[in-house]
């Protein structure tokens, strides 16, 4: 399941989220660039990001980060929480830029794509005992398809995959090793260390890089994906021409191989699902709009003859039903002006 | 294939005065989750060797004598 890959409100420069969510309880909140709140919620969700996009396409961004109508204790906390846990540095990227809590918003942007499963709507497909599709092989964490769950899905799914995986040993011997994939594994990774005059790695994931972010970004475009394809195709013949000088740059080039990947991954679930669903995460302009009917499914890849093939995959009933109204809460996210206005003025009667 | 090589400023310095790789020490090394640090053998210093750098600081945080700093690289400053 790769077609909602993650797209994050980050802070704009900087390798790091907003936060607006951690700083929520503390009464900041994400913005416009007219200062006015846009969104019910500010936790990152496909449909946030479409709001977001639409604020950006609309004139009233960049989208910031509000936090200048509070006490000073409350800024004091906030500071302590943002500017030691997650990214430590990001107290000193605001000082260089002259950037105060007590003055200034926090401008954000939409960041690259990314395939990180605790985070969106992608990742490897597990049932409810973190089990993937391989036989012994368990899954957990940004990696297994547990849609925005982040840290406590990779908890509570880190104590089941290792409880299935523990279960799983106690009942099987350990398979005989066979060599002869070994070697070959090992003849693969190994051969960027012995070709001379080759490719640097850095290039060919810049361009990778490049070419996902022009052709795969939403909103998604069919024709661009199709182009997206053929150049990551191409790229393929690149990386049998990769040359690593260091253990270092070994890594990166395999990292290049992963990469490649998932970028034909993400195009071709992309592809196949032809209606949008998630807000930004599918937003495919020539199929705008939900499709119950034929997509209220899971779209996942799998390897066949080498060939990646996509295919639906029913969903599990329910485990707690939804009423009627929470069904559509989703795409309820973008605040209505006219009745938080009502609202008020029956507040001030 | 013709190759260029291109001076870049990179994120983390680190004080030679006060750095003591060279009797052994390799924890920034180690806590560098992008393996861009390295030891110098023949100074026995800290350095760093690949232009890739987060600025997570760890290295900072857990330098034992204080030798390193992380600053914002300045293509994001």
């Amino acid at each position: 399941m790769i077609k909602g890959f993650q797209i994050n409100p980050l802070i704009k420069d900087y390798n790091g989220p907003a936060c607006a969510y951690v700083t929520g309880p503390f009464g900041g909140y994400t913005t416009n660039n007219k200062g006015e709140r846009f969104i019910e919620c500010d936790y990152w969700s496909g449909q946030m990001m479409m709001e977001f996009y639409r604020e950006l396409q609309g004139g009233d961004g960049p989208v910031f980060l509000k936090l200048d109508h509070l006490a000073e204790e409350t800024i004091g906390t906030i500071e302590t929480i943002l500017h030691t846990n997650e990214r430590p540095s990001r107290g000193r990227f605001h000082a260089g830029r002259g950037t105060d809590y007590r003055q200034q918003m926090v401008e954000m942007h939409i960041s690259e794509i990314g395939l990180c499963s605790g985070h969106s709507a992608s990742g490897v497909w597990v049932n409810e005992h973190a089990e993937t599709t391989v036989r012994g092989l368990h899954a957990a964490g940004d990696l297994a398809c547990v849609p925005h769950n982040y840290m406590l899905g990779a908890f509570v799914y880190g104590k089941l995959a290792g409880e299935s995986a523990a279960r799983y040993c106690a009942g099987n011997e350990l398979p005989a090793v066979d060599e002869q994939q070994v070697a070959a594994e090992r003849q693969r990774v190994w051969a960027p260390l012995s070709r001379a005059d080759g490719l640097p790695p850095s290039q060919v994931e810049y361009k990778l890089r490049r070419m996902v972010n022009d052709y795969l970004q939403p909103p998604k475009v069919t024709r661009k994906m199709e182009i997206g394809l053929q150049r990551f195709e191409a790229i393929r013949q690149d990386l049998d021409r990769m040359q690593a000088r260091n253990p270092h740059e070994l890594m990166r080039a395999m990292e290049v191989h992963a990469i490649r990947d998932c970028a034909e991954m993400a195009a071709r679930a992309s592809l196949y699902r032809t209606e949008s669903r998630w807000g930004l995460y599918h937003y495919r302009l020539d199929h705008p709009h939900s499709n119950d009917a034929d997509w209220l499914v899971h779209v996942q890849l799998q390897k066949k003859n080498g060939v990646m093939r996509c295919f639906k995959r029913p969903i599990e009933p329910y485990i707690v039903a939804l009423d009627e109204d929470e069904k559509t809460a989703y795409q309820r996210l973008r605040i209505n002006k006219e009745e938080a206005h009502h609202a008020n003025e029956l507040a001030h009667h | 294939m013709p190759t260029s090589s291109h001076i870049t400023s990179v994120p983390v310095s680190v004080d030679e005065e006060k750095c003591i790789a060279h009797k052994g020490c390799t924890v920034c090394v180690d806590v560098c989750p992008l393996d861009v640090l390295a030891i110098d053998f023949v100074k026995g210093k800290a350095y760093m060797q690949f232009d890739e750098c987060w600025y997570c600081m760890p290295c900072e945080k857990d330098c034992p004598t204080g030798a390193i700093h992380v600053d914002i690289p300045y293509l994001l400053r």
